[in-house]
């Protein structure tokens, strides 16, 4: 932790987006920018290359990659003491917006050498159960009052969560996406099962949120909130917050499921000549 | 990355067993977790209890009127004291006395050699009402500590320099009151911020003390 900066108890949107640059997001977010957009440039060049990648999904990784940008390179980053909504409707940012428009953004057709070792790698860290359970640990370790309150939770917060919420969300959405189908061997089925599964964590910690009559978290039992909301208000927004950013998440999910129940029955063969 | 020619197949993985997966699943989890506290150990080799700052972190001096009314200038580290810092007030009906009550709990828990390097200052958010006077009775009453007051605009130059928040409410059929940041900042013998306690987490005397401690110890 940094010496923290003068709380402003009253911050207008503008003084959420000044910026205030965090390395540790800065660097990585610009190499891939870079790399993206190099290759997006390259793609350019071949009519295939245009339909492999087109337009829109270089639109929404840019889109991504700015939200990323204001998310974490922003005074919001660090007035996320004094506002526990601040805080969630940031890492929501970067649990369920930002993750599925960088996935949205990959082109279709990459290839990648299955015998290879980023073909390896890839395929342990896209496995559902792999991602399911990184994403679930995330939550619950992060979250849960008495792991919140740990001395490593507590010394690792404010550092680590935003890159872990970021990471391991995208796992989740890559796996519900399937953005590297040469990789990613889970059927729509599967998928659907699995967006409802890495669903449920969320739902219910926002549910918690949402219905206790006590503030959980003891660093914000007494903490002096932003926009003169009190601490309890706070810890129902952002059960609201939470809530509200998992729901396109578990429609998608209920969607997959239902097509997967659709070509089970056969309902999507062709009718058959008379 | 690159492409495959947009005729080509592209093959599917084939699934593994569910308890390969499965086992992965748990190795990433600790792995996850391994990673976390690897992190937390770097930053800090030693276990706080409270929120460590980065290394090196300087805390800011101040000046204003200690409760005997004589003039007070905070030199952090200054005579190798390790201070415990935080800001209340007088009319505080809960926070600033308890935390007073605890930090002086911790004291008396120190060592008898170590307990004249440790002090508690309390910096008041209210210089309106909390003459020296006052602060004397109340710091006093519930342990011992400096009390002092700081007129504005200083008394918000120094909030700022710790990230310290506070606000005038009026209470209806009441006097006002101030919400303010409950933190307790830990300031070693050299100078620097080490840690800070939200209020919340003061009831645990000895894990405190033991913070304490490890700050006294490394800052000879």
């Amino acid at each position: 932790m940094n010496t923290p900066p003068p709380v402003n108890l009253d911050p207008t949107l503008a003084d959420l987006l000044i910026p205030a640059p965090d390395l540790l997001f800065l660097i990585p977010t610009l190499l891939v920018a870079g790399y993206y957009l190099w290759r997006f440039i390259v793609s350019r060049r071949s009519p295939e290359g245009r339909a492999r990648w087109p337009v829109w999904r270089a639109v929404l990784f840019a889109l991504g990659l700015v939200l990323l940008l204001l998310t974490t390179q922003s005074r919001a980053a660090t007035l996320t003491g004094s506002s526990m909504a601040l805080y969630m409707g940031r890492l929501m940012l970067l649990a369920e917006v930002v993750p599925p428009l960088l996935v949205l953004g990959i082109p279709r057709g990459v290839k990648i050498n299955p015998r290879g070792a980023v073909a390896r790698t890839l395929g342990v860290l896209l496995d559902p159960w792999v991602a399911l359970a990184v994403w679930a640990a995330v939550i619950i370790f992060w979250n849960v009052p008495a792991g919140f309150n740990a001395s490593v939770v507590t010394n690792t917060a404010a550092a680590l969560l935003p890159a872990l919420y970021l990471l391991s969300s995208l796992l989740v959405w890559s796996v519900i996406l399937r953005p590297l189908p040469n990789v990613q061997p889970a059927g729509m089925g599967s998928r659907g099962g699995f967006g409802l599964l890495a669903a449920l964590p969320m739902m219910s910690v926002a549910s918690v949120w949402l219905y206790a009559p006590n503030v959980l978290y003891t660093p914000y039992v007494n903490a002096l909130c932003l926009w003169n909301l009190s601490p309890l208000q706070n810890q129902q927004l952002s059960g609201w917050i939470m809530m509200l950013a998992g729901i396109p998440a578990l429609a998608l999910a209920f969607i997959q499921l239902f097509q997967w129940l659709v070509e089970l029955t056969g309902g999507n063969e062709a009718t058959p000549p008379t | 990355m690159t492409e495959l020619p947009a005729s080509s197949e592209i093959q599917a993985a084939p699934a593994r067993p569910w308890y390969v997966s499965a086992l992965l699943a748990l190795l990433a989890v600790a792995l996850l977790l391994g990673a976390a506290w690897v992190f937390a150990r770097v930053k800090s080799p030693y276990p706080f209890y409270g929120t460590a700052y980065n290394a090196g972190t300087a805390a800011a001096g101040f000046k204003g009127t200690d409760q005997d009314g004589r003039p007070y200038a905070f030199v952090p580290g200054d005579g190798n004291r390790v201070t415990a810092l935080f800001f209340g007030f007088t009319h505080c009906p809960n926070i600033c006395p308890l935390t007073l009550a605890y930090l002086d709990r911790v004291k008396a828990a120190l060592p008898e050699g170590e307990r004249d390097r440790f002090q508690t200052v309390l910096v008041s958010v209210d210089p309106a009402r909390d003459t020296p006077e006052r602060l004397k009775q109340y710091v006093e009453y519930f342990g011992k500590a400096e009390g002092i007051r700081i007129p504005e605009p200083a008394l918000s130059e120094v909030a700022r320099e710790y990230g310290v928040g506070y606000q005038r409410v009026e209470v209806g059929g009441a006097d006002y009151q101030m919400n303010h940041t409950t933190a307790t900042y830990l300031i070693d013998g050299a100078g620097k911020l080490r840690l800070l306690w939200d209020y919340t987490q003061l009831p645990q005397v000895d894990r405190v003390v033991a913070d304490v401690r490890q700050v006294l110890e490394t800052s000879q």
